[in-house]
């Protein structure tokens, strides 16, 4: 259970890991300035979803949205994930 | 010494074709209120106008997973934000305008879902334009009509010129029974002030709660209330048999007897009505005070003493209408006193509509843990239908208030002003479709440490 009524939080997150993951997938996505890079942190709870996933989301200024998607906080996340994440995406753009 | 960038509020409007919300947009963009704003909107190409910016914005939804509904985001706004955030020039605000259809939703959650646009952005609230004249065939007929009431902080009911004073009261009644907590203005072509329209403060969560115990009440303890101007002296209240055994009343000074002053003083009424009162029988002095009295009123013709000690206005609400006890008061002279007017209640504001708006209050403290466990699995099971909820909450054990609010599933929450000498009380409010208040009560005190 996600502690929802948490009063050590600052509200702020886990920021230096967010700058980490953000940088990380920059280089990964190959992103560009005048595109947008989201790192968000998702726990919806939703049957289909984990209980907590890192949605890493490249928009570019011009052309198709690129996806990441990892089943762990963005504290936990390795630069290992983010590769892996980016096999499984390209594995699922070349089925479709 | 760091300089703290302060975060650009942005307000988003929504609104059914032909409420108006061109016309407020294009006095955002022409007054001279002295603002920066950057205006995302559907229909201009990229125009500059004198010192203000307009961007051309195509609704792209974006379901970031699996199609949640909270992971549900706008993908034109994250593109156009994130260009609007790079540029060198800063601006004081921005304004989202929305198609007549939208979802304020994925308006509202893309402003959540990423660090470096919750550090640049502020999501100050959500403006909806309603039209006087349409609107009520829209609620009847439109889902999406429904949800931007049910999302809004403010209310415009705009073209106020073009119905009645009734149709407009009936219009407004409706709208409060589906949003109870949202501000309303009323316009004739769009003509609020500015600073209105655009400085919201709705997800503020400082301000998360301001909420009229009115809201908070399930229903209205008292069905009338007779404001009377009174000498001082002593009176008798008279009262006849009625429908029950016992009838309760609370009497109290106003400072003026006028509908605006019980406007403010009702709200304190309310939550002093609800204190235990003193059970008396005929014959007993009754006088001004903050508790209520519960009179016996089983004899044909029962008579009690009031003493009034100052002369001044004196409300004196009562649990059933004046009428069915034949209620009545005497003055020394045996001249029936007649109130300067008296106000009836809707005791159990009953409405149809499926969306609406649920308050809840209570003055014990929460489980951190149980609220946790309630709320976590509350907003999962029941976040597609529960649009917004915010509270202000008592913790066991903390000093300081816990304030939140949620757009669907997606929560954010924190800690807030310490609870110093005020009274510690949790209060919630959700709006949303088929909201059940007694299942919600039940759940909330489910939470109590």
């Amino acid at each position: 259970m996600i502690n929802l009524f948490n009063f050590e939080s600052t509200g702020a997150g886990d920021q230096e890991s967010r700058r980490r993951v953000r940088a990380w997938a920059a280089v990964i996505l190959g992103a560009r300035p005048e595109d947008v890079l989201t790192v968000s942190e998702l726990r919806c709870g939703e049957d289909a979803c984990a209980d907590l996933e890192t949605l890493i989301v490249l928009t570019p200024a011009v052309g198709v949205r690129r996806v990441l998607k990892v089943a762990k906080g963005v504290s936990g996340i390795e630069q290992a994930d983010l590769l892996d994440a980016l096999s499984k995406a390209t594995s699922m753009e070349n089925q479709v | 010494m760091s300089q703290v960038m302060e975060k650009v509020p942005v307000t988003v409007l929504t609104g059914f074709l032909g409420a108006g919300k061109t016309t407020l947009l294009n006095r955002i963009l022409s007054e001279n209120h002295g603002l920066r704003i950057a205006v995302i909107e559907n229909e201009f190409g990229e125009i500059g106008i004198d010192n203000q910016i307009v961007v051309n914005a195509e609704e792209e939804i974006f379901e970031m997973n699996n199609g949640c509904i909270c992971c549900t985001v706008r993908g034109d706004l994250i593109r156009i934000l994130g260009q609007l955030m790079r540029r060198k020039e800063r601006f004081d605000h921005i304004v989202i305008e929305t198609t007549g259809l939208a979802d304020p939703a994925p308006v509202a959650q893309t402003f959540f879902v990423d660090d470096e646009m919750k550090e640049a952005l502020r999501l100050d609230g959500i403006v909806t334009l309603v039209d006087a004249c349409h609107l009520p065939q829209h609620l009847d007929a439109d889902a999406e009509a429904l949800a931007q009431v049910a999302f809004a902080d403010v209310i415009v009911i705009n073209k106020t010129d073009l119905v009645s004073n009734e149709e407009l009261e009936a219009l407004e009644s409706r709208l409060r029974s589906i949003n109870a907590v949202a501000r309303f203005e009323r316009a004739a072509h769009a003509d609020i002030p500015i600073e209105l329209a655009i400085r919201v403060g709705g997800f503020d969560l400082d301000r998360a709660l301001a909420i009229k115990p009115t809201f908070l009440m399930p229903e209205w303890p008292f069905e009338a209330t007779s404001v009377y101007q009174l000498a001082a002296g002593r009176y008798e209240l008279v009262l006849l048999a009625g429908p029950d055994p016992t009838i309760d009343v609370l009497l109290e000074a106003l400072p003026a007897a006028t509908e605006a002053v019980l406007d403010e003083a009702e709200e304190l009424a309310i939550v002093r009505f609800t204190d235990d009162s003193e059970g008396v029988i005929p014959g007993a002095t009754l006088t001004p005070r903050n508790t209520p009295w519960t009179l016996d009123v089983q004899a044909a013709r029962n008579v009690y003493l009031l003493d009034v000690p100052v002369a001044g206005a004196y409300a004196l609400y009562s649990q059933h209408g004046p009428d069915e006890f034949s209620l009545g008061l005497i003055d020394a002279a045996g001249g029936r006193i007649e109130p300067i007017f008296v106000r009836a209640y809707d005791p159990d504001h009953e409405h149809d509509e499926s969306v609406g708006s649920v308050g809840l209050e209570i003055d014990e403290p929460l489980d951190a843990k149980l609220l946790n466990q309630w709320m976590g699995r509350l907003l999962r099971e029941r976040g597609v239908d529960i649009f917004r909820s915010k509270g202000v909450l008592n913790i066991e054990g903390q000093d300081r208030r816990f304030v939140y609010q949620a757009v669907h599933m997606l929560f954010e929450g924190r800690p807030g002003e310490p609870w110093g000498e005020q009274a510690r009380k949790s209060q919630l409010v959700f709006i949303g479709r088929n909201l059940d208040r007694q299942a919600l009560m039940e759940g909330f005190l489910g939470c109590l440490a």
